[in-house]
């Protein structure tokens, strides 16, 4: 195994365009990381592209328009993961010396996807809890209660990600919306099912993100935008069993094992962590998301909430991007725009939502969070960017 | 009288002339498990028996949808239940609307119509409505 470092990156903005295809903004993305990386398309020797909805071979259409071709192309479908996947297929390809230089990107167009298959809220036909009527808030809805039942969290408490993330992503040119949203605003909106309301979920958006990931030697010849040095410290791509989906909501287990895997990977501790980028689809979701990524001690998700402890400018800043909740959630891009987030961070190009001296960032998707047995298989990657010397 | 069809094959058998939900028993580990799953989901064992579930479960949380999440329609109850030997599953409740299912309810295990699906029948060129059942709980 060698060190794998990040060369270039690439982000459209999230939203939601209806004359772009998920392919077109897989493009986009993909051009701008293969500038950023300062090197020619062409040499880039393996290609990863995670999205969930659409065509086969959408990786192929869309890296053929780059110059790329004549490679391994690999497409991926793991949920909100998706894009954590494709870096994460990359890194190995990289590590185990199979090549020096590749692209991962992750795309969606929700917006497409929903004109061939209806908008809303859809139930998964395979998922044992889906053929009851089982949705993500509905899923999300009963981690609510189970925080509220042994956390004593308040509604407030579990609209604090909400505010927050909305809060950052105003210094976002990036995200889908960049407006403050106060506490009064979200309980007035709509409920989906109690006691989640609209305005404690993510959008359902289009978007791209790229990442170019080379070896040391490459990195050391083509480093000609002069980046600081990026490594990756832990990539890890993990899934639920039985055990841990038919275990309490309110903990989620594959959570704990694929974060134990990654600090143990990077060699380092939670509290080594100067900021983390997680999936946030709903609100109360990054508050669950608190104790079994380690990000608190156990039973205390919610003193911490109450002492702002995730703020930008608070000791542990979770989604100083705006999260999901403000930049929207293009599922296969989500995964692919965290690390790019990281990466932002640890170059110091964050403006306005930049975490002070930041060094270590954690970039986190949960894919498929459905309760009913082994058919609801849950999917979790991990990535650890670190900036060295 | 329309036809009918278990919305999942293999959960719900006949006991003693009453349905009732299967689960499956491993003789290597002793676990029970639901839904039944081709091998043990605990220990991967092939040593499973077909094994008859309670009629009660206890509400580990209970939340109401609000939107319509096709074939149903809201307001629909959904409760994470525990049965016994430490099975853990999911399914609707059908009660009153003013009725509030908390933690720590105990619930009764009901069959019956989920849903119609409409069908085209190949055979008789027509469109046909299908009972789709499963099963739900209910307030005891």
């Amino acid at each position: 195994m060698r060190d794998v470092f990040v060369l270039g990156i690439g982000q459209t903005k999230f939203g939601v365009f209806e004359d772009k295809t998920g392919v077109d903004l897989g493009v986009a993305a993909s051009v701008e990381a293969v500038k950023d990386a300062g090197i020619n398309a062409r040499e880039i020797e393996a290609a990863y592209a995670g999205y969930c909805r659409g065509p086969s071979t959408q990786g192929q259409m869309a890296f053929t328009r780059l110059g790329i071709g004549s490679i391994p192309i690999v497409n991926l479908n793991n949920a909100c993961a998706s894009g954590n996947t494709a870096v994460h297929m990359l890194y190995k390809d990289i590590a185990g010396g199979f090549c020096e230089v590749g692209l991962a990107a992750g795309f969606e167009s929700l917006t497409e996807a929903a004109r061939e298959g209806g908008k809303g809220l859809l139930a998964i036909k395979e998922d044992f809890g889906g053929m009851m009527g089982l949705t993500m808030p509905g899923f999300f809805s009963f981690v609510y209660q189970r925080l509220i039942d042994e956390r004593g969290a308040t509604m407030e408490d579990l609209c604090y990600p909400a505010i927050k993330n909305h809060h950052n992503a105003r210094f976002n040119p990036l995200a889908q919306y960049n407006k403050p949203l106060t506490y009064e605003q979200i309980m007035e909106s709509r409920v989906v099912v109690d006691p989640i309301t609209v305005l404690q979920c993510c959008p359902q958006s289009d978007g791209g993100a790229a990442l170019i990931l080379c070896s040391e030697d490459y990195f050391k010849k083509h480093n000609i935008n002069n980046h600081p040095k990026i490594r990756v410290a832990a990539s890890v791509v993990h899934s639920s069993g039985w055990l841990s989906t038919r275990k309490d909501p309110l903990f989620s287990q594959v959570n704990r094992e694929a974060a134990d895997k990654a600090y143990t990977m990077a060699g380092i501790e939670p509290g080594d962590l100067d900021f983390a980028e997680i999936h946030d689809a709903f609100s109360g979701e990054e508050v669950a998301a608190y104790e079994p990524m380690r990000f608190c001690p156990e039973g205390e998700c919610i003193k911490y909430v109450r002492e702002k402890f995730y703020d930008l400018k608070g000791k542990l800043p979770i989604n100083p991007s705006g999260g999901l909740l403000s930049l929207g959630h293009p599922l296969g891009a989500s995964g692919a725009r965290v690390n790019c987030e990281v990466v932002r961070q640890l170059r110091n190009q964050a403006g306005g939502y930049q975490v002070e001296g930041a060094r270590i960032g954690l970039a986190q998707m949960l894919g498929s969070v459905l309760f009913g047995g082994n058919e609801s298989a849950v999917v979790c990657g991990i990535q650890i960017l670190e900036k060295v010397k | 009288m329309n036809k009918q069809r278990y919305f999942k094959e293999g959960i719900i058998g006949d006991r003693n002339g009453t349905p009732a939900l299967m689960g499956r028993h491993c003789t290597d580990c002793g676990k029970k498990s639901f839904p039944p799953t081709e091998l043990c989901p605990y220990c991967a064992s092939d040593k499973l028996e077909t094994v008859f579930l309670g009629d009660e479960v206890t509400v580990l949380a209970a939340t109401t949808t609000r939107a319509p999440v096709p074939p149903y329609d809201p307001p629909f109850t959904l409760a994470i239940v525990d049965m016994e030997d430490e099975i853990r599953t999911i399914g609707r409740v059908e009660k009153d609307e003013d009725v509030m299912v908390r933690k720590g309810d105990r619930l009764a295990v009901k069959f019956g119509k989920l849903y119609e699906e409409t069908v085209f029948n190949k055979k008789t060129k027509a469109n046909e409505t299908i009972d789709v059942i499963g099963y739900y709980f209910v307030p005891k």
